[in-house]
């Protein structure tokens, strides 16, 4: 394969070691090789240029590692289906890179290695992305059934790459809800081997297919044999999150930082599931190490500055709960929404400390910031805001705000249940049950509308509606990723249209900071990242 | 931070360090005699750092592999660029799949790649004209060998005997072969495991090294 034309991104903290790849770079015939020290330099320029190659240390320094810049990568499609991430890890890094099942790169390289190593790796990844491309594309897209078909047929032509056919197979599988088939495919790679991706696939199906109790043995003897597989512990902390155990889920999840201490994402659940199960000492020890960490993150997010004030409030700790409060501000106060978040909570802190002038000033600071319909207020936070407002008298506020919270999540009995619950400890149950009953059957009534336009092929009509809906329901991620999704399959008739993209990138970014796991997202990410490959483009 | 994590951070800087140096080393000019020997002792160092991790790793856990699909001949293919750049045309360096062997094979790719990579530097300092490499597909075990035209193994490397740090036994190959044996064990399929094997040539001009995995 001609390497000469290949465009390469290499990110090493280590000067010595940026010169030197670059270097071996380019006694592999690559001219084209940009270097950068850090991950978040690295993603400033993956939006702006397209790369054939991304080169990474594992152990970046301070800030984000070569696996968040992986993650990261391939959640924003900054990376074209055909372009590899190749990680350089040290020994003591390797399994923290390999066993992240989800967003493994495309290969590794042990230093120390030489320049030969180096070349040859690189080949061979490109040559299996180019054979695995479509595959990946399909995946991008959610679209499993497919993603199984290809692979069957991709094992016939391309033999060479069948285990990695085999392991992608039966993760689509698994996706597709075909648990039967999975667990054969898995079984059939055990018979070979004992290989940890076949046991946690099989794992995974036993659970889907409510073997719950085998699984979570075959999960716990994964981790006996090979106990930095941090991929396992993720499926036993979601076994027993399903199974409402969140006693276990935590212990697993401390094991789970015990190997990658940095991993902030387990934190966050470890956090999350304190606040869920009232372990508040916890919830406040998991919540603060995540601010700490992600103050250099790529991810760095008001939300968890907002939660642990509420952890704190919770705790009668005032002092910190303002502390925390006034950093939120100092960090992301130009944000209309946080700071209406921030005060919201401030209002709770003084009311709940006995100074009602201060917590008075607090709720029309909130009331003043979160206006206008860009904002974005937590539900959490907007239920807590309309309490205050209804408190207050402040009829007309806090019906808005109740009426934001249902629809923005129509959806959601959980916290359509809260709505329910804060309207009757307000002695107004009546006045709840109608506005969520209306609310919800708006939302359901506008989003199958727009969707019933798409099918008729009346794509304009169908993006009229859902943009307009989306703009009143700005945080209602289906409404929103369906306006999306019809922007989207207007370019793939009509081709690129700049003022599209720009909409298209809007949505994706406002769902992407609020629910990075809603299957719409992930299946209008991928769509967008092919829109955007057939055409030649990288995503801005 | 516990003393042995301190340990492990030493060593993991220290290889660090060598992949830069070998990367460096690489790029600067000169194949005289004394240049290729400073390669060759960066590659010597880089195996033993790189043998003391992951024995490490491997004595941590029973067995402590990390074994995948991996393709046996592009590992090889791997060695023989390497072999080629650090013979520095003082030998030849050839390449034998004696049959058309499996695409894939189930294997530790960065334990076997060591026991190999330190096998072959060793035959590169010692052989007298020519190194080979081979891939061999027996009575169901993939056997990687390095070979070479120097003298023979001594007698008490052929044979399997425990090692003896203590007598000061561990030394030079001794080292190597040890790790490789171990490597070669880890490697288990149902009741098979892995074996070292070393022969001498007859005619005592020439050694074998065979890594046999199930």
């Amino acid at each position: 394969m001609d390497l000469s034309k290949k465009r390469v991104l290499v990110v090493d903290d280590r000067p010595g070691m940026l010169s030197s790849l670059r270097h071996a770079l380019t006694a592999c015939g690559i001219s084209s090789a940009h270097t950068v020290r850090t991950a978040h330099d690295a993603v400033q320029r993956l939006r702006n240029m397209r790369y054939d190659i991304v080169l990474a240390d594992f152990d970046l320094g301070v800030g984000p590692d070569g696996q968040q810049l992986l993650e990261h990568c391939r959640c924003e499609a900054l990376l074209a289906p055909t372009a590899v991430f190749v990680m350089i890890t040290a020994e003591r890094s390797y399994d923290r890179v390999m066993s992240a099942a989800e967003f493994a790169p495309d290969d590794y390289l042990v230093k120390p290695f030489t320049e030969d190593t180096l070349r040859l790796r690189l080949v061979r990844a490109l040559e299996r992305r180019q054979v695995l491309a479509p595959v990946f594309a399909l995946g991008a897209q959610q679209q499993h059934d497919e993603v199984v078909r290809a692979c069957d047929r991709l094992t016939v032509e391309a033999p060479r790459h069948a285990m990695e056919l085999a392991r992608i197979k039966g993760e689509a599988l698994l996706a597709a809800g075909r648990y039967p088939e999975a667990l054969a495919l898995f079984d059939q790679m055990l018979s070979l081997r004992p290989i940890p991706w076949a046991r946690l696939g099989r794992a995974r199906a036993q659970e889907a297919m409510g073997e719950v109790e085998a699984a979570r043995i075959a999960l716990t003897e994964l981790l006996a044999d090979a106990p930095e597989y941090l991929a396992a512990y993720d499926a036993l902390v979601q076994l027993h999150q399903r199974t409402a155990n969140d006693a276990d889920a935590k212990a697993v999840l401390r094991m789970a930082l015990e190997v990658s201490p940095n991993a902030v994402h387990r934190h966050k659940i470890v956090g999350e599931i304190a606040l869920r199960t009232k372990d508040l000492e916890v919830a406040e020890a998991a919540l603060g190490t995540v601010v700490r960490k992600n103050r250099n993150g790529f991810v760095r997010s008001a939300d968890d500055h907002l939660k642990l004030a509420r952890v704190l409030l919770e705790r009668n700790k005032f002092a910190q709960a303002l502390e925390t409060l006034a950093e939120t501000k100092r960090s992301f106060g130009e944000v209309g929404a946080v700071r209406a978040c921030a005060a919201a909570i401030e209002c709770q802190v003084y009311s709940k400390a006995g100074n009602p002038r201060e917590s008075r000033k607090a709720l029309d600071e909130a009331l003043a910031a979160g206006q206008g319909g860009d904002r974005h207020l937590p539900a959490e936070t907007a239920l807590a805001l309309a309490r205050a407002c209804f408190e207050n008298k402040r009829e007309h506020e806090g019906t808005a705000l109740a009426k934001q919270v249902v629809s923005n999540n129509h959806d959601d009995a959980g916290l359509l249940a809260q709505v329910r619950q804060m309207f009757e400890q307000l002695d107004r149950a009546e006045q709840g049950e109608t506005l969520i009953e209306r609310c919800v059957k708006d939302a359901v009534a506008i989003n199958n509308e727009g969707v019933g336009r798409a099918k008729q092929g009346d794509l304009e009509g169908a993006i009229e509606l859902l943009e307009e809906a989306a703009r009143t329901m700005p945080d209602n991620a289906h409404i929103v990723m369906n306006a999306a999704h019809a922007l989207i399959a207007h370019m793939q008739v009509h081709g690129l249209q700049d003022d599209k993209r720009s909409r298209v990138e809007s949505y994706i970014a406002r769902i992407r900071e609020r629910q990075p796991r809603h299957p719409k997202y992930l299946q209008v990410v991928g769509l967008y990242a092919a829109l955007l490959d057939s055409n030649g483009q990288a995503a801005a | 931070m516990n003393e042995q994590a301190l340990i492990r951070a030493h060593a993991c800087e220290a290889a660090d360090w060598v992949g830069e140096l070998t990367l460096l080393l690489r790029r600067l000019p000169g194949n005289e005699p004394g240049m290729r020997a400073v390669r060759m002792i960066t590659a010597r160092i880089a195996d033993r750092l790189g043998q003391a991790l992951a024995l490490e790793r491997v004595a941590a856990a029973e067995p402590g592999l990390r074994v995948d699909a991996w393709s046996a001949l592009e590992l090889i293919e791997e060695l023989e660029h390497e072999a080629v750049a650090l013979a520095g045309g003082r030998l030849a360096v050839q390449l034998a799949a004696t049959q058309i062997v499996p695409l894939t094979w189930f294997f530790d790719r960065e334990l076997v790649s060591l026991a190999l990579r330190n096998a072959l530097h060793a035959a590169l300092a010692h052989a007298h004209a020519a190194v080979a490499l081979g891939l061999e597909l027996r009575e169901g075990y993939l056997g990687f060998s390095v070979s070479d035209d120097r003298g023979g193994f001594p007698p008490e490397l052929i044979e399997e005997t425990p090692p003896n740090p203590e007598v000061g036994e561990l030394n030079g190959n001794a080292l190597g072969v040890h790790f490789a044996r171990l490597v070669a064990r880890r490697h288990v399929a149902g009741a098979r495991h892995g074996r070292l094997e070393l022969r001498n040539r007859p005619d005592g001009n020439g050694t074998c090294f065979t890594l046999w995995l199930p």
